[in-house]
């Protein structure tokens, strides 16, 4: 079991190493690429634990507001217009 | 005679100077005195080809499996990201540090000689897998192939010797007949002709360059083709680059395969043509072209053209696939074109009889203007043929700067060839060449049909001998290169400048020397690489019995 886990992870290593073409970079480079991507992967996470509970919410309501009572929108958007 | 016109107007321009002169009803043939019923181009008054019948076109059409598959949509974005990573760390490295090669001195003000995007993509993305290529080798490169091993500290700026050697099997030549052998009767009638002729004659064709041995290479080629004469150049490029502006001029209009050979293309620059391409072996646009040509006429002026060549190889090396030939000649003989048929892959490999795709298909050679092909490959020597009536041969005996500036053949590259021609015509008194042909055929089906099986994708046509194997991305030719050579297979590796930039892809090319055990080898082999790496690219169904290598007919 954890031999098949330790070789599955292994392929995808070599899969991510094959498609950034890690393969070929000297290891400075790699360094410089790897640390970019971590630092990408750990901003999107970041950002989508903190602002995305949040973001979804709010276009949760406003999707809902739009399906359940579209004539109050309707009667906001005169006023506002 | 179909090549008539085709040297008139050639002829023609060198006496005349200016074709297009002439008013625009008369046509090609008619202008030079001679009465040809067949026009090129178009005339006002008469359509050309609309009268004649078209020939060949529902007679039983052979055509074999032929596949080009598409590239996966996720495949071809990562390929993308891969290639745009590789250029913005080499501009990075560029930057950062001074690239370690000589550096030309006292050039402020001058613009660069060479193109810069070019050499930042020789040293910033080819350098980095450059351990796959040109490696040397110190054997003669049969089915089996010694390397000289080298390893390199520098990320590829420079190489060392290790001095060891790797014996691997050799998927990497064009050794499609196994002509290439340091032994056996073409190595010893050609160590004979050193004897006999020496090494080298120092003198072009046209002075003191021609021996009895290049007229029996002629003329033995002639007879192995099946047409009146050929004429032979010690070099294949050059046979293209340089005879094709004999035949060409201003004002011809020449339709050319996307995928056509570097020394087409440069032939035809060369000749200062208009030069229209087809899709890759797309008949309809082929004919598309063709008729766009024959009713638009020239650019502005409509004036007819001067003579439209249409330009195709046999089998593509790097696409593996195979001209429709049947169908070429039925849309040439609609539209009065010419038809220049480069051979270099096909002749010997294809066929029943080893005789090139003219051969395979089964057609007349006379139905092809122009036969052109190299010795290169199946035959294990160097050189090209232009091939055709005794007409045509002459006149490129006269006119092209090949045979009257080039060196002639070396007398033991003559022999070899015309030993190895005889024995694929069993000249010899035995069945070794019928042998060899049938090996090869056998050698590519079986080849072929189990990577299909294994689901990678490969292009091009069933019975083609070139199995290009596509791999993608960039990072995946290297990785598969070298672990190949780790598992003693030699293969080629083929990337950006000549592949499209996503299509990268290793390329094997298989010998009548190669047995079915060797083969079954690499073929394990493969599909231990393929799941590791990721080849398993092809969305087709797949045959799910056991694949069969044909037995040997007798
Ligand atoms: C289609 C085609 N034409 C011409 C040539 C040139 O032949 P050579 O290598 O004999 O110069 C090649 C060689 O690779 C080729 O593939």
């Amino acid at each position: 079991m954890l031999d098949f886990f330790r070789k599955k992870i292994a392929w995808l290593v070599l899969q991510y190493e094959l498609i950034t073409c890690l393969n070929m970079f000297e290891p400075w480079e790699q360094a410089c690429l790897n640390a970019t991507m971590l630092l990408v992967a750990s901003l999107v996470s970041y950002s989508s634990y903190v602002y995305l509970p949040h973001y979804m919410m709010s276009l949760l309501n406003s999707i809902w507001s739009v399906v359940s009572t579209g004539e109050e929108r309707l009667e906001y958007r005169y006023e506002s217009g | 005679m179909a090549t008539e016109g085709l040297l008139d107007g050639a002829r023609q321009l060198k006496i005349h100077g200016a074709n297009g002169k002439h008013s625009p009803n008369v046509a090609n043939g008619k202008a030079n005195g001679v009465k040809l019923v067949r026009k090129n181009g178009l005339s006002p008054g008469v359509r050309n080809g609309m009268a004649t019948d078209v020939h060949s076109k529902g007679k039983e059409k052979i055509r074999s499996k032929e596949s080009f598959e598409e590239v996966p949509l996720y495949t071809a974005v990562m390929t993308y990201m891969g290639f745009y990573l590789l250029v913005v760390l080499g501009y990075l490295n560029q930057f950062l540090f001074a690239p370690p090669v000589a550096k030309e001195k006292n050039r402020k003000g001058y613009v660069p000689l060479y193109n810069r995007f070019e050499q930042f993509y020789s040293r910033y993305v080819y350098r980095r897998i450059r351990d796959c290529w040109n490696r040397p080798i110190c054997s003669v490169p049969g089915a089996e192939v010694v390397l000289k091993d080298r390893i390199t500290n520098d990320y590829g700026w420079t190489f060392e010797y290790t001095g060891l050697e790797k014996k691997c099997l050799n998927l990497g030549s064009y050794n499609y007949l196994g002509f290439a052998e340091a032994s056996g009767p073409c190595a010893e009638e050609s160590i004979e002709s050193i004897k006999k002729y020496a090494c080298s004659l120092c003198s072009t064709r046209h002075e003191l360059g021609t021996s009895p041995i290049h007229l029996e290479l002629e003329e033995t080629t002639a007879r192995f083709l099946g047409v009146e004469a050929a004429i032979t150049f010690g070099m294949g490029f050059a046979t293209n680059a340089l005879n094709l502006p004999c035949i060409l001029s201003p004002g011809c209009l020449v339709i050319s395969d996307e995928k056509n050979h570097a020394s087409l293309i440069l032939g035809l620059r060369l000749s200062g043509a208009t030069i229209r391409v087809f899709k890759h072996n797309n008949m309809k646009d082929l004919e598309k072209v063709l008729r766009n040509a024959v009713v638009q006429g020239q650019p502005k002026t409509h004036v007819p053209w001067k003579k439209i060549l249409i330009v195709a190889e046999g089998v593509y090396s790097m696409e593996g696939s195979i001209v429709h030939l049947p169908e070429v000649i039925a849309l040439k003989k609609k539209y009065k074109a010419y038809l220049f048929l480069d051979e270099a892959h096909s002749v010997g490999a294809m066929g029943p009889r080893g005789r090139g795709v003219v051969d395979y298909f089964g057609v007349n050679p006379h139905d092809v203007d122009v036969l052109m092909g190299t010795f290169t490959k199946s035959f294990g020597s160097a050189g090209g043929y232009i091939a055709g009536s005794k007409e045509l041969v002459d006149y490129f005996r006269v006119n092209s700067h090949a045979a009257c500036y080039a060196s002639s053949m070396s007398p033991p590259v003559a022999q070899q060839i015309i030993t190895s021609m005889r024995i694929i015509m069993g000249e010899d008194g035995t069945h070794e060449g019928q042998k060899r042909v049938m090996q090869l055929a056998r050698n590519t089906r079986y080849f072929r049909r189990r990577l299909h099986q294994m689901g990678v994708i490969i292009y091009g046509n069933e019975d083609s001998p070139v199995v290009p194997l596509l791999v993608y991305m960039f990072s995946k030719i290297g990785a598969v290169v070298r672990t190949l050579v780790s598992k003693k297979i030699a293969a080629v590796g083929v990337g950006f400048p000549a592949t499209p930039l996503m299509e990268g892809r290793i390329r094997f090319c298989l010998s009548a020397a190669h047995t079915k055990e060797q083969l079954d080898n690499v073929l394990d082999i493969l599909e231990d690489i393929a799941e590791r790496l990721g080849l398993k690219y092809s969305q087709l169904p797949r045959y799910k019995g056991v694949i069969q290598y044909e037995d040997e007919i007798e």
